[in-house]
């Protein structure tokens, strides 16, 4: 199986018409690991995962996937 | 693009840049000390200054400093902040593992004292572990 994570997180949080900087108030963590993870730089924690599909009203499988 | 969700998350942007850039400058001030040492660098008392550096450093690296906002003490302190911290850790050990191997080597062919020793490595992996978070924490708010 590929260990390779995928992310919709910056197309989600278009969708709502958020910032970065507004997403990372949303769920509590600062503008850069908003940035990272989406840039599939940082790969989050299954909390901030949680934290982040909450936030957006998705379920975490539309917003992360192994490819 | 630009933090624009609040004020609290554009304050912790400014001061995890402006940590970021201290610290690239504490990391250069270590090694020009080392650097620029000699022999006068070995009197007990003029490793105090350095001594403080070395402290300052460590301490701002551990820890998220004296911050009074607990709001902004997390967000200086969260997830990518934290592997960014483990990421610099691994840096220095890697530092001064390398610095200690070189200092052996360089001992066992001329005499060198401990107190330069202790200095090259401590002043090698402090700098590593500073400036490699540094780097993370820059690259990640680009």
């Amino acid at each position: 199986m590929s260990e390779e994570l995928h992310n919709a997180l910056k197309e989600a949080r278009e969708a709502l018409g958020l910032t970065q900087g507004a997403l990372a108030e949303r769920v509590g963590v600062s503008r850069k690991t908003i940035n990272t993870v989406e840039n599939g730089v940082f790969v989050p924690s299954t909390v901030l995962a949680l934290k982040l599909a909450a936030a957006l009203g998705r379920p975490v499988e539309a917003l992360f996937r192994l490819a | 693009m630009m933090a624009s969700g609040g004020s609290v998350i554009d304050k912790a942007e400014r001061v995890s840049r402006r940590r970021a850039a201290i610290f690239y400058l504490l990391a250069g001030v270590l090694v020009l000390s080392v650097l620029t040492a000699g022999e006068v660098g070995e009197r007990p008392l003029r490793l105090l200054p350095w001594l403080c550096m070395v402290a300052l450093g460590a301490t701002n690296l551990w820890t998220v400093g004296v911050v009074r906002s607990p709001r902004l003490k997390a967000l200086l302190n969260d997830e990518s902040t934290r592997a960014h911290r483990s990421a610099a850790m691994s840096a220095g050990f890697v530092a001064a593992l390398a610095s200690g191997a070189c200092v052996t080597v360089v001992a066992a062919l001329t005499p060198l004292s401990a107190v330069l020793a202790g200095k090259v490595v401590i002043t090698a992996s402090l700098a590593a572990a500073l400036g490699c978070f540094a780097t993370l924490e820059l690259r990640a708010s680009r």
